[in-house]
């Protein structure tokens, strides 16, 4: 059986080539061949013969999240539900500075680990409340985000200089309130995709290379973990700069 | 045998209009029953578990005793089996003797007090005026009333499981919560709703909504019993509430859970305005502040004390983020007159 490659995003340094040429490959085909079942369409997958780290930092967007309304309730006669007031909450949008780490497993797939803080509010709405006026109560939060997984470059969607990828992974959100106290944290899911663009092949300074990289992400927090215990899906856009080291 | 002068009666009355505590003043403490002894809060509450309890064996029309022990048994089950409280019952069997006799046994059952016409049902406590301990506590229903086991009710007839539920948590040592809204009638309080079991005033004959807890009776026992996780995964709010600048003295506070809703109260019950709300959920909650407009002031406190009225309900300006096994830290309230 043969296994086609298409071109790489990444063209391999010559070491890697000629380890290619020689033996590699049937390495890289049985990794191709396990991976193109995973992340379609067909990827290229090539060994190289050092670990390509790049080092970078990222700004985050990220949307704002709408707890379902909540009602305070009461009984009344025969077991109808009365309400007293309504509450609507939310976390408002954020923008974190973030700090990324890439590793190259292979020309295709790359780990990365990020690190994330910003900063937001966690506003409550109160409104039908009879014997008081509608309020707006907010606060002030920091938001951790530690998030890994890995991202594979599509080769065939390359073009001339843009490598457009997709992500994937697992991460941890933990919320706190100004005061320390915790408000909500747990373990959250991302999938994604974007661009990578590079913008030299040689620089200065030791850095081979450098990057901008433009993200668009959905991050999965599931029910449990989350104010009103239910699965909510926060996009982001995420753009930075990398460096390859 | 105990001495005489080391034990108190304590009377919680529920009645059809409105509920009277006897001589009970709130501790300082989440909506238990307690008093100063040498200087120092107690809080009543049964030293040792199971609280054993028999049942008078005379039934009424329509209510034979085993029935009505059916029902008062389940709705002691109904408070046993909060999964956060650890206080558990037991039946002892039927008896002769009748509620509210100082016989050193718990007993429940009916008695006929036609002159009490807004009375249901009413607990009785024998405490040790040192400990705090339970050592007896009788609940009489009155039988001038009609009233019904039926699994749906009946109408014009009071559930009897609805109203054991209030007057076991009186039993266990609970005092009356506020959380519910009543409007003023021709004189006479009429409830409109509840949100908790220890509210004192009944929805009404042939209701049976009042057979489930809710989340203020479920913090309230499960801080007056709590397991062994209580105490650890849930936290409390704290602080003082204040009208230009002096505290005030018997505010209802509601810590009103944003994420699912649960209301769990209190009082300020010092004169400077001192509050405390515990067995809330960890995250962020809004605080509501209101006069205790919604009951007769006597359900709750001694008519001798400066309970205050005169403030407008509003909210606290920020939301109370409660820490898991801590306290939020003293916030403070002030309200508009």
């Amino acid at each position: 059986m043969r296994c086609h490659y298409v071109v790489s995003a990444f063209p391999p340094p010559p070491k890697a080539a000629a380890r290619l040429a020689e033996g590699g490959r049937r390495t890289s085909r049985t990794i191709a061949m396990a991976l193109s079942l995973l992340v379609m369409p067909a990827i290229v997958f090539a060994q190289t013969s050092e670990r390509r780290i790049e080092l970078g930092g990222d700004l985050r967007w990220l949307a704002g999240i709408h707890f379902e309304d909540v009602n305070a309730n009461e009984t009344a006669f025969g077991g109808v539900t009365r309400t007293v007031f309504r509450s609507a909450t939310s976390f408002d949008q954020a923008a974190c500075p973030e700090v990324k780490a890439i590793v190259g497993l292979t020309r295709a797939l790359d780990i990365e680990g990020a690190v994330a803080y910003g900063r937001t509010h966690l506003t409550t709405r109160i409104t039908l409340d009879p014997e008081a006026s509608n309020v707006t109560i907010a606060e002030p939060v920091s938001a951790y985000v530690l998030e890994a997984g890995v991202a594979a470059h599509l080769a065939r969607w390359r073009g001339r200089r843009s490598a457009p990828f997709v992500s994937a992974g697992a991460g941890y959100l933990r919320q706190i309130h100004d005061g320390q106290t915790h408000i909500e944290d747990g373990p959250s899911w991302y999938a994604g995709g974007g661009v990578r663009v590079p913008l030299s092949d040689e620089t200065a300074r030791g850095l081979k290379s450098a990057a901008l990289r433009f993200e668009l992400r959905a991050t999965i927090l599931p029910g449990g973990s989350t104010l009103d215990g239910n699965r909510h899906i926060l996009p982001s856009v995420i753009g930075g700069v990398f460096f390859h080291l | 045998m105990i001495p005489e002068r080391a034990l108190r009666r304590w009377c919680g009355l529920m009645v059809a209009i409105a509920m009277f505590v006897g001589h009970a003043r709130p501790a300082l403490a989440y909506l238990k029953f307690g008093f100063v002894a040498n200087g120092r809060e107690v809080t009543l509450k049964w030293a040792t578990t199971p609280a054993r309890y028999f049942v008078t064996n005379q039934g009424v029309s329509g209510v034979s005793a085993s029935d009505f022990q059916a029902a008062v048994a389940q709705a002691f089950a109904t408070w046993q089996t909060v999964p956060s409280a650890s206080i558990t019952y037991q039946f002892a069997g039927f008896t002769a003797n009748l509620p509210g006799d100082d016989d050193g046994i718990s007993t429940l059952g009916f008695r006929n007090e036609p002159t009490m016409d807004r009375v249901l049902a009413s607990t009785s406590f024998l405490v040790d005026n040192v400990t705090g301990a339970l050592l007896e506590s009788d609940i009489f229903f009155n039988s001038a009333f009609s009233w019904s086991v039926a699994k749906d009710g009946e109408r014009a007839k009071w559930d009897i499981e609805s109203i054991a539920l209030h007057e076991i948590g009186h039993f266990s040592g609970l005092g009356h919560s506020a959380i519910g809204e009543t409007e003023l009638m021709g004189g006479s309080r009429r409830v409109l709703s509840t949100g908790a079991v220890m509210f004192p005033i009944a929805l009404g004959a042939g209701d049976i909504s009042g057979r489930h807890l809710d989340a203020d009776d479920i913090a309230g026992i499960s801080d007056l019993y709590p397991d062994n996780q209580f105490n650890r995964t849930t936290g409390s709010i704290s602080g003082r509430v204040t009208k230009s600048g002096r505290g005030v003295f018997g505010a209802h506070v509601v810590a009103f859970d944003p994420g699912n809703g649960d209301q769990i109260a209190n009082f300020t019950l010092t004169p400077d305005g001192q509050f405390s709300i515990a067995g809330l959920r960890p995250g962020p909650h809004v605080i509501r502040v209101e006069p205790l407009d919604d009951a007769d002031l006597d359900s709750f406190f001694d008519a001798s004390e400066p309970v205050d009225l005169n403030f407008h309900a509003g909210y606290f300006d920020q939301l109370v983020v409660v820490p898991r096994g801590g306290d939020s830290g003293a916030i403070q309230i002030p309200v508009s007159p």
